[in-house]
C-alpha cells in the first residue's frame, strides 16, 4: 500500500471503521513508514483536542424561555389568527379553500359562456345571413340553461347587432310578447306602427319633414336606406333620453323590421313630433302612458309605403 | 448511561408527553439542553445565535413530538432538528451579514464571550490559557465549510457513531467517512501550533 492511500484511510482508521483486511494492511504499512506514523499521530493529537473541549453549558434560564416560546403560537398559527380576527368564529381554512375554488370555476364558467355567446354573435353579425340568424335565435329559445347573465349581455349588445326574424309576424297596433330568455319575466310590449313616408325625385315646394326624409332616402337602395332610418331612428331614441333595446329585421336581408326602444314617458310628446318628420304614427304616442309609468317599453314595427327603387 | 436503557428512558418520557403530562417535556429539556447547546454553539461559534437555534429546536421538537413514531431514537431525532435548525440560521441572509458586520467591527470577542473556563482548581493564568486555546479551537472549526463542519463536531466533539451520524445527516456512509477525513486534515493543518 502507497502512502498516500494510507494517509487517506488514516481517519477510517482511527475509528476502526475498515475492514479486517484494508486495517491489517495499513497497520503492517505504519509499522514500517516513520511518515504515515507520524501523520496518524497528529491526527490522533487533533482529534483529542476536540474531543477534550469544554461542553459550553445551556444558560440557566434555558428551560424557562423554552416554555415562553412553546406558549407562543407558531408563526403560521399567528398569520391564521391574523387573518381571521375580525370573526369571532374563526372559519377553518379548509372551508374557505373550497369556497375560494367554488367562487372561481363559476367565474370561469360564467366568462366562458359570455365568451361564447359574444362570438356566436359576432359571426352572425359578420355573415349576415337569414338562416344563422334564424339558428342563434332557435337555439337561444331553446336553451333552458342558458346563464341569465349571458343573455343580458347579448340583449345590452343589442343597439350594435342585427338579429334575425322572428317565426311568428305580429299583427300592426297588437300587443305581442316578445320572446324573452328563460329565467327572464315574460313582458307584453305595446306595438305602434310607423309608416315610413318616401317622397319621390323630383320634387318640388317640400314641407320641412319632407326635407329631412328625403336626405336619408333619395338614390339608394333599399337596404342603405333602410340603414339611414335606423341611423335616425337611433338619433332621435338618444334626442329624447330613450334607449334603443332590439332591432328586429325582416326577410329581406339588411332591411329593419321593427326596433324595441325605452323612453321617458315625460318625452313621448318629443318623440311623437320627432317620429312625425320621417313617418306617420298609426296610432297617437300618447295611448302608451295608460300605466302612468315612468319609463315606456315599445316596440316601433317600421312600414315602407314608397320602397326607393 | 448503556445506550438502550437511556432509549428506554426517553420512550417513556415522550409517551408521558403523548399522555398530557406536562413536566414530561421539561425533563427531556433538562436531560438534553446543554448537549444541544454545546453542538448549536460548536456549528455556529456564536452564544447568542447558539441560545437561539437550541431553543428553537427543542421548541420544534415539542410541536411535532406527538406523531414520534419510537423509529428511531429521540436524540437522534433532537440532533438532526437542531442540527437541520443551524443549517437553516447558517443560510439566512440576515446571519450572514450578522456575522459580517461583526467581523468587521470587533473579530473575535463578541463571538467567543461565551467560552469561560469554569475549573475553580485551574490558576487564574491556566485559566486564561485555556481559554485562548479554546478559541483557537472554535475559530479553527468555524473555519470549515459548514457540511464538514457538522459532521466535524457530530463526531469528534459529540462522540456520534457514524451511524448515528448517517441518520441524522440524511448523508451516505462513505459520505460522511470522506468528509469527516478531510475536516480532521484541515483542522490538523489549522492546529498545527497546538499539535
Amino acid at each position: 500500500m502507497k502512502c498516500r492511500e494510507v494517509k487517506k484511510r488514516l481517519s477510517e482508521y482511527m475509528d476502526g471503521m475498515l475492514d479486517a483486511r484494508r486495517e491489517k494492511l495499513i497497520r503492517e504499512h505504519i509499522a514500517k513508514c516513520r511518515n504515515c506514523t507520524e501523520e496518524l499521530r497528529s491526527l490522533q493529537v487533533s482529534v483529542n483536542i476536540l474531543n477534550s473541549l469544554q461542553e459550553i453549558k445551556a444558560p440557566e434560564d434555558f428551560l424557562e424561555k423554552v416554555q415562553q416560546r412553546i406558549e407562543q403560537p407558531s408563526i403560521s398559527n399567528r398569520i391564521i389568527q391574523k387573518i381571521f380576527l375580525p370573526f369571532r368564529i374563526k372559519i377553518p381554512l379548509e372551508v374557505v379553500g373550497v369556497a375560494a375554488t367554488v367562487l372561481l370555476i363559476i367565474s370561469i364558467f360564467n366568462a366562458t359562456e359570455s365568451r361564447k355567446e359574444i362570438k356566436e354573435v359576432t359571426s352572425i353579425i359578420r355573415q349576415g345571413t337569414q338562416k344563422e340568424s334564424d339558428k342563434f335565435l332557435s337555439r337561444k329559445k331553446k336553451s333552458a340553461s342558458f346563464p341569465a347573465r349571458s343573455v343580458s349581455l347579448s340583449r345590452e349588445k343589442a343597439e350594435d347587432i342585427s338579429v334575425g326574424k322572428e317565426p311568428s309576424t305580429p299583427a300592426s297596433g297588437a300587443k305581442k310578447t316578445l320572446a324573452s330568455a328563460p329565467g327572464e319575466k315574460k313582458m307584453a310590449l305595446t306595438e305602434i306602427v310607423l309608416l315610413l313616408k318616401i317622397p319621390g325625385k323630383g320634387e318640388e315646394s317640400l314641407k320641412a319633414e319632407e326635407k329631412a326624409c328625403r336626405e336619408i332616402s333619395t338614390g339608394i337602395s333599399p337596404v342603405e336606406y333602410s340603414n339611414r332610418v335606423l341611423l335616425k331612428l337611433k338619433e332621435i331614441v338618444k334626442l329624447v333620453g330613450g334607449k334603443l333595446l332590439f332591432v328586429e329585421y325582416g326577410k329581406e336581408p339588411g332591411r329593419v323590421k321593427s326596433i324595441t326602444v325605452q323612453i321617458p314617458a315625460k318625452n313621448l310628446p318629443l318623440l311623437a313630433d320627432k317620429l312625425s318628420e320621417i313617418g306617420k304614427l298609426q296610432r297617437p304616442l300618447s295611448s302608451l302612458t295608460e300605466k302612468e309609468e315612468k319609463i315606456i317599453k315599445f316596440k316601433i314595427n317600421l312600414q315602407y309605403k314608397n320602397p326607393v327603387q | 448511561m448503556n445506550r438502550k436503557v437511556n432509549d428506554r428512558e426517553d420512550d417513556a418520557l415522550i409517551k408521558a408527553f403523548m399522555n398530557d403530562e406536562n413536566n414530561a417535556f421539561d425533563k427531556l429539556v433538562l436531560k438534553y439542553k446543554d448537549r444541544v447547546f454545546n453542538l448549536c454553539f460548536r456549528i455556529l461559534g456564536d452564544y447568542e445565535e447558539a441560545d437561539d437555534c437550541a431553543q428553537d429546536a427543542f421548541v420544534k421538537v415539542y410541536r411535532a413530538l406527538h406523531r414520534f413514531r419510537f423509529e428511531a431514537a429521540f436524540s437522534t431525532y433532537l440532533y438532526r432538528v437542531a442540527v437541520n435548525t443551524c443549517k437553516n440560521k447558517l443560510k439566512s441572509k440576515e446571519y450572514r451579514h450578522s456575522k459580517k458586520m461583526l467581523r468587521l467591527s470587533n473579530p473575535k470577542e463578541e463571538r467567543l464571550h461565551a467560552i469561560e473556563i469554569r475549573d475553580e482548581s485551574l490558576s487564574p493564568l491556566t485559566q486564561l490559557e485555556r481559554k485562548e486555546k479554546e478559541e483557537i479551537i472554535q475559530e479553527a472549526i468555524s473555519s470549515l465549510p459548514a457540511e464538514q463542519r457538522n459532521l466535524i463536531v457530530l463526531r469528534d466533539i459529540e462522540g456520534l457513531s457514524y451511524e448515528e451520524i448517517v441518520r441524522v445527516t440524511g448523508y451516505k456512509l462513505g459520505t460522511v467517512k470522506s468528509k469527516i477525513a478531510r475536516a480532521r486534515q484541515k483542522l490538523r493543518d489549522k492546529l498545527k501550533g497546538l499539535v
